[in-house]
């Protein structure tokens, strides 16, 4: 594998980890996302209309997704997809690390074929045209394939001096026209599976490529942008419209800058009006910064032969014409953001995650362009926490909000004798009806059960554990630690915050390395804390990472818990075997054998004498089996617990296992 | 005013253009067929939904429609009356319909495998082991028991000479009345049928004989009471008979020579659905109550699964009574899980419309029909989701719907008005036996950037004044879309707009700003707006246009119009009154001019097209009029409904007319009455719109048709059609017992069509693969061969898609 560049690296990880692979449909009206749960992988399909989740499917253990995309609509005529991979809805095309590609079903919710090639490495950019399937790996091996067959109809390797290539960008204009990206865009013409260009556009590795194809100027520009730059640079290829792509036409028409880093673009045109392109770039910190109609370039504008190339190349770079941040309070640096589409040229959607919810916005930024302050829209966001808790939106008729008034009581244009029939109407209002009455009662019934479904706080130590771990206060977490009640544990931990979960797992986990003997009390913490709000924790990021430490510390000491288990085990046979052996052993023992003794009143003497003249052997075992029958028998009940006690320590000094051995040879 | 003599009159003629751009392109929504239940496919993964003209197949998981069966579109009025899965074909999918007819589908590929034809009317049919019971119309030439109108007949397959399948009717029972039939197998697999009229249930219980396999057994059970009997369901040897009165009537055992039911009763409304779950052990019942009542049979303990929404007219179980399929009245299926009886999956269609608006009388009181309704629907400004007002719960129309033609799904359903669920009356379908009223209807549209919605919801009291007529109550409603909790929040509420008494006759968004205008039956227009740094709205301007107090005779108050239009500049504002269309501006409200339609009738619609014209339409007169130059472009008699609508460019409108018998579609550009694209409906059309590029068109069967325009997914690529050649004759009930043979066609691919699929599930589940992994036939081919030579057993199933490169 090639030497990763730090840059590189980061990008890596980053969708390793599973964020970071996105992707909106073309309506914008879906979204999906990877995240990691776990062991396994799940793919979630969100309806961003309605902004909910969808469905979701859980992907097998040992796939790792590297990169998704949905079916594009390809503008020429094409092969459809049959229905039993499509189910008549949109398909989204999946690659994964090990070179396999998934297609998955949104209305039949499943993967309805699964590829493998053979050939290829890890995928890092898969589309679907139709029936054509487009797949690169991280060498820029390019294969072409059908969708509903899986036959491979080309497959190449782009030729170019990276060694690591980071997508495929593919037209929807032009039939086998792609982009593949690495530190430079190569564009390649799949039907002679020839590179037509390569140019040198980035430093470092290209995250985002936008492009569209202006058919009065015959030409196709695009846009492209890098992981840890803060230019998007911009350029346009001639097409000679005889079919075949032409070499060498492709120039660089400018550059568009933005405050930070750029981690990607979206764009939306008007397919009769194509000149009113609107190009958006979210960065890093989370603003969206829009540029209108970004091909446009000064220089045809201006129509001035620049003179200095200095001036040239200021007049080539443009900066963005609106910017626009979500943040908490105003002044706040803003709510990074997961990924953004337009769904028209004048709106734009949106996503970020609440804690573990994902929030679907649609800004009509248009609309909202006369509200910026120095080219700056803030919109305030306060983290809405009613609505993580319940998480079905009522439609039910409510007009607590709402201004009430009457039209005839829009007095002010107009006056007439109606007046006193206004004052009737007021007066009807001020007597609720029953109707609202039983909302009244219904709405105090849901409080009165929402508070019963509440725990009370004089029994839980919640506000104290919540202070303890907001401040790190060590010896306020001890004295909430040092409570052993479970119930009052149980009420704790539900009352709550779930964002404090991983912090108080990791704590748990520091406290039960530093002492281990008070495993018994954090045990029911963690437990607890688990029950409560697993389910949280199945849906945080990296939990894997943040949950290391426990992790660490739990299986050290179940590392004991099996060679204890065999103990037990073993102990368990000894003591049953004596047991048993005190009830008078088996029934076959004895059906063939006598009985070990026998006592006959008066005989005693005479049976010595018998036993002694009798062979030795016998006589021994006897001796033996006696000796064991009279020690249970003095030591009574008491046996079990002194039994357990030695048994602990034989497993500290690892010697249990002999002596167990010998004791059963015997 | 404006003469007759500058008039260009046109007449309808149907120019039959070589290709026209209005063809129709997309057919969505559709309503629900309420008798048919809900069938799921024998996997569970996937339900089968009856509508009107087609089967909507949805996958369980995701909800989402993944195909769709076209009835055949040679015939006229195909009505359904039983869809089931054949007993043998996984993938066979059996549509009955009342003509007779018998389509036999492949579900997977919604091909058309074959079709039959029993000869006369079928009623009801449902499958039970191998055999298929179908009630029919007795034959006419049987005259001796005349009275006797139904007639039940066992189908039994077989195979002819020729190879092809047939069914060979065997009669069983015949009955003079007839409700509802329900199948199913005893524990020594023996068929049972049974069969319901008014008042008493017939049970045909199947018995083994020596030499011919079926003999009959009949017992009755008649039910004294006066109630009706509604609907029959059976479980191996178990019965349930529900009635309208809410009581479930349980035999267990209906082999037994002595019935002796047991009544459950808890609903207090006649029932409509009635299923048995988990062989037997569980009953589920439903009724106009919208409650899910389970009733555990061994103990008689129930549960409730309350707030469904809508009355329930069936109920479908899953094969592992996993999940139940409830049909609501409000055009949607519900399936709950049974676990937590929590909501799966809700496949929601167009809700249907208030009744009494809409009944069946035909389009010959169409206009009149409609009055009631002031905007019914509307466009986002985005041109991408319909708002219409739907019914909520037994023909109360309080919610608006927001529909999203491309997804063909609801978006968001959300209540507009108050409006309480306990007034569920036995016949609430008259308006007038209610206590305490109900919402008349809601009027809605939407702002210009989509942020606001105004609705009008009328409560109809039973008050009555002084002309005999209910008083009305009306409020005007601002909403505000919460882009975070993706809802409607109510902004302002306005009572009564107009004044006391007076209805709003017209609701309109100004086409440039966020304003909104209404007319009312005070005689005046009123424009709307947001105060500016509140959340408020107001109203900014009064228009007087007629005194109403000193001539406030009905007749007047019928001149009221729902005419209503804005210029694309919001300069100019033009209403209808009496015969007259007034355009005034919209600043100064100061009139500019009147246009009069002679012998037009009521005025109904009328919409700026592009910056000059106008069209206006009447009850029996369009007319295209010129704001610029104050003249008739041209003008056309006939009879019209309100409905209008035009494209986004103004080049073209379409309007809807109608006579005795069709409405059709008829789109024009402004410039001349040269008919563009014509389109007729047998059903009533109650909405027309232009969204994504085309002209949709909104039918009282819950149909979207849409001409032109983006949506092109959902159309049958081609319409089936009943083909003469793959026709087999299903049986001949006249010479019954004596099956007739189609003997000109003996019909070739029918016959290797029984098991002709092996589906990659089949092959996963052979060789034991994971179900995602790929299937190559080739792969698999070669694998055996090898396998004949001793190759080994594990490289079986690993196969990797092999590569075609040079």
């Amino acid at each position: 594998m090639a030497v990763r560049s730090r840059p590189q690296l980061a990008f890596q990880t980053e969708k390793e980890n599973g964020i970071g692979i996105t992707a909106f449909n073309e309506t914008a009206k879906l979204y999906a996302n990877v995240v990691e749960a776990l062991d396994a992988q799940r793919l979630r399909i969100f309806d961003s209309v309605a902004g909910s989740l969808k469905t979701e499917y859980i992907l097998e253990k040992e796939k790792v997704i590297s990169c998704i995309a949905w079916e594009q609509k390809p503008l020429y005529a094409s092969e459809q997809i049959t229905t039993d991979i499509s189910g008549s809805g949109e398909i989204l095309v999946l690659g994964t690390n090990s070179g396999e590609i998934l297609i998955y079903s949104e209305h039949l919710g499943s993967l309805t074929r699964t590829y493998s090639f053979g050939i290829l490495q890890k995928i890092i950019g898969a589309h679907v045209l139709a029936n054509d399937g487009f797949a690169i790996d991280i060498t820029g091996k390019v294969v072409c394939f059908s969708v509903n067959t899986g036959e491979v109809r080309t497959s190449f390797t782009v030729p170019s001096s990276s060694r690591e290539f980071s997508g495929l960008y593919l037209s929807t204009v032009f039939k086998n026209l792609a982009l593949a990206s690495s530190h430079n865009i190569h564009i390649v013409d799949l039907n002679h599976r020839n590179p037509i260009d390569s140019l040198t556009t980035h430093t470092s590795m290209i995250n985002s490529v936008v492009f569209q194809y202006l058919k009065d100027e015959n030409k196709f520009y695009f846009g492209v942008s890098a992981n840890q730059d803060r230019f998007i640079n911009l350029y346009s290829k001639e097409l000679d419209g005889t079919g075949e792509f032409p070499t060498n036409t492709v120039k660089n028409v400018g550059a568009l800058v933005c405050e930070n880093e750029v981690k990607m673009l979206s764009i939306a045109y008007e397919i009769e009006n194509p000149e009113t392109g609107v190009l958006a770039a979210l960065t890093n910190d989370g603003t969206i910064e829009m540029f209108e109609n970004p091909w446009l370039s000064k220089l045809r504008q201006n129509g001035t032969n620049a003179s200095s190339l200095s001036h040239r190349r200021k007049l080539l770079t443009s900066h963005s014409t609106l910017k626009i941040c979500f943040c908490r309070s105003r002044g706040d640096p803003p709510i990074v953001l997961e990924s953004i589409a337009f769904e028209s040229t004048d709106s734009l959607t949106v996503v970020w995650k609440e804690s573990t919810r994902t929030v679907f916005e649609t800004v009509p930024w248009r609309i909202l362009s006369s509200q910026a302050t120095n080219g700056l829209i803030e919109l305030v966001r306060s983290k809405t926490r009613l609505t993580s808790k319940n998480k079905t939106v009522s439609n039910v008729y409510d007009e607590s909000n709402a201004t009430i008034s009457s039209g005839v009581m829009q007095k002010d244009l107009r006056k007439t004798e109606e007046i006193g029939s206004a004052e009737a109407m007021e007066g009807e209002e001020q007597e609720p009806s029953l109707a609202e009455r039983l909302q009244n009662l219904t709405k105090l019934d849901q409080q009165a059960q929402a508070l019963s479904t509440q725990i009370s706080a004089s029994t839980s130590l919640s506000t104290v554990l919540t202070q303890a771990l907001k401040t790190n206060d060590q010896s306020l977490l001890e004295s909430c630690f040092n409570n052993n009640n479970v119930e009052t544990i149980d009420t704790t931990i539900r009352r709550l915050d779930p964002s404090l979960a991983p912090i108080l797992l990791d704590k748990l986990a520091e406290k039960l390395a530093l002492r281990p003997m008070r495993a018994d009390v954090l045990m029911v913490w963690i437990r607890c804390t688990l029950i409560t709000h697993g389910g949280h924790l199945v849906l945080v990021d990296d939990l894997k990472h943040k949950l290391a430490n426990l992790h660490s510390i739990l299986e050290d000491r179940a590392s004991k818990y099996s060679s204890m288990l065999a103990l037990q085990g073993k102990l368990d046979l000894v003591l049953s075997q004596i047991a048993f052996r005190k009830a008078g052993g088996s029934k076959d023992n004895a059906e063939d054998e006598e009985p070990i003794s026998i006592y006959y009143e008066g005989y005693e003497e005479s049976m010595d004498e018998a036993s002694s003249t009798g062979d030795e052997g016998y006589s021994s075992d006897d001796s033996v089996d006696n000796e064991m029958y009279s020690d249970e028998e003095n030591s009574s009940k008491g046996a079990f617990p002194d039994e357990e006690n030695e048994n602990r320590e034989l497993s500290e000094d690892y010697s249990g296992d002999e002596s167990l051995e010998n004791s059963e040879s015997e | 005013m404006e003469g007759p003599n500058s008039m260009e009159v046109g007449s309808l003629e149907v120019k039959k253009n070589d290709k026209d751009p209005w063809s129709k392109t997309a057919y969505l929504g559709g309503r629900l067929v309420s008798k048919i239940p809900a069938v799921y496919s024998n996997d569970n993964k996937f339900v089968f939904l009856t509508y009107d003209t087609f089967i909507g197949i949805f996958s369980l998981i995701t909800g989402d429609c993944i195909n769709r069966i076209f009835f055949p579109n040679n015939l006229a009025n195909l009505l359904p009356v039983a869809v089931l899965l054949s007993p043998e074909n996984a993938f066979e999918l059996y549509v009955i319909f009342q003509s007779g007819y018998v389509c036999v589908h492949d579900w997977s590929n919604s091909e058309l495998l074959r079709t039959m034809e029993i000869s006369t009317r079928v009623h009801a049919a449902s499958f039970s082991g191998k055999l298929l019971f179908a009630v029919t119309d007795t034959p006419a030439s049987d005259s001796a028991s005349s009275q006797d109108r139904f007639t039940l007949y066992a189908l039994s397959p077989s195979t002819s000479k020729e190879g092809s399948s047939i069914l060979i009717p065997t009669f069983v029972s015949k009955f003079n009345e007839f409700l509802a039939l329900d199948s199913s197998l005893r524990d020594n697999n023996l068929a049972t049928v049974a069969v319901i009229t008014t008042d008493k249930a017939i049970f045909s219980l199947n018995v083994p004989k020596k030499k011919r396999s079926q003999r009959w057994i009949h017992r009755e059970h008649l039910f004294n009471m006066p109630q009706k009997l509604t609907n029959v369901s059976l479980c191996g040897s178990a019965c349930a008979v529900s009635d309208d009165e809410g009581k479930i009537h349980v035999i267990n055992d209906i082999s037994n020579e002595k019935f002796n039911p047991q009544i459950l009763h808890w609903h207090a409304n006649p029932l409509n659905g009635l299923s048995w779950a988990l062989n037997g052990e569980y009953l589920l019942s439903g009724g106009q109550e919208g409650v899910l009542v389970l009733w555990q049979m061994e103990t008689s303990h129930r549960q409730f699964l309350p707030r469904l929404g809508s009355s329930i007219l069936s109920i479908a179980t899953s094969h592992d009574s996993d999940s139940y399929a409830l049909h609501l009245g409000d055009n949607s299926l519900v399936v709950i899980r049974a676990v937590d009886l929590a909501e799966q999956i809700h496949v929601s269609g167009i809700n249907s419309f208030e009744s009494k608006y809409l009944t069946s009388t035909g389009p010959k009181n169409t206009s009149k029909q409609l009055q009631g309704l002031v905007q019914f629907s509307s466009v986002s400004p985005n041109g991408e989701l319909l708002l219409m007002s739907s019914s909520s719960f037994n023909g109360h129309s309080v919610s608006v719907q927001e529909y999203d033609l491309t997804k063909d799904s609801t978006i968001r359903k959300f209540e507009a008005a108050r409006y309480s669920y306990s007034s569920v009356s036995k016949n609430s379908d008259d308006a007038t036996s209610l206590d305490n009223g109900h919402v008349g209807s809601v009027a809605v549209t939407s702002s210009r950037n989509g942020l606001y919605i105004a609705t009008i919801d009328t409560w109809c009291t039973n008050i009555i004044d002084e002309q005999q007529r209910n008083v009305k109550q009306t409020a005007l409603k601002f909403w505000q879309f919460d882009s975070v909790q993706k809802t409607w929040v109510l902004m302002t509420r306005i009572d009564n707009p107009h004044g006391n008494l007076e209805v709003v006759t017209a609701l309109k968004m100004m086409t440039s700003s966020n304003r909104f205008i209404t007319v009312g039956t005070d005689a005046t227009l009123r424009i709307w707006a947001l105060l500016p740094g509140s959340s408020a709205w107001k109203c900014v301007a009064i228009h007087h246009f007629a005194n109403t107090h000193s001539q406030a005779s009905i007749k007047q108050r019928y001149g009221f119009s729902k005419a209503l239009t804005c210029s694309l500049d919001d300069s100019i504002i033009g209403f209808g009154y009496g015969s007259c269309m007034h355009f005034i501006n919209s600043e100064t409200l100061e009139e500019i001019s009147t246009v009069d339609l002679p012998h037009g009738g009521q005025l109904e619609n009328a919409q700026f097209l592009n910056a000059e014209h106008c069209v206006i339409i009447s009850q029996r007169r369009l007319l295209v009029w010129n704001v610029i130059s104050a003249s008739v472009q041209w003008t056309l008699a006939s009879k019209f409904t309100g409905l209008l609508a035009s494209s986004s460019s103004g080049n073209d409108f379409a309007v809807i007319d109608f006579n005795s018998s069709y409405s059709r579609l008829i789109i024009f550009s402004p410039d001349s009455p040269k008919i563009q694209s014509i389109h007729i409906f047998k059903t009533l059309p109650v909405a027309l719109h232009y969204l994504h590029g085309g002209f949709v068109v909104l039918d009282n069967k819950s149909i979207i048709h849409v001409y032109a325009g983006d949506l092109t997914t959902k159309i049958p690529s081609a319409q089936l059609s009943i083909d003469n050649t793959s026709r087999s004759l299903l049986g001949d009930f006249q010479k019954r017992n004596v099956p007739l043979l189609n003997l000109e066609n003996p019909i070739s691919g029918s016959q290797g069509l029984h098991y002709k699929r092996l589906t990659t599930d089949m092959i996963h589940n052979l060789f034991n693969v994971p179900s995602n992994s790929p299937v190559n036939m080739q792969a698999i081919y070669n694998t055996f061969s090898k396998m004949a030579v001793g190759e080994p057993m594990e490289s079986l199933g690993t196969q990797i898609a092999t590569l075609n490169t040079e």
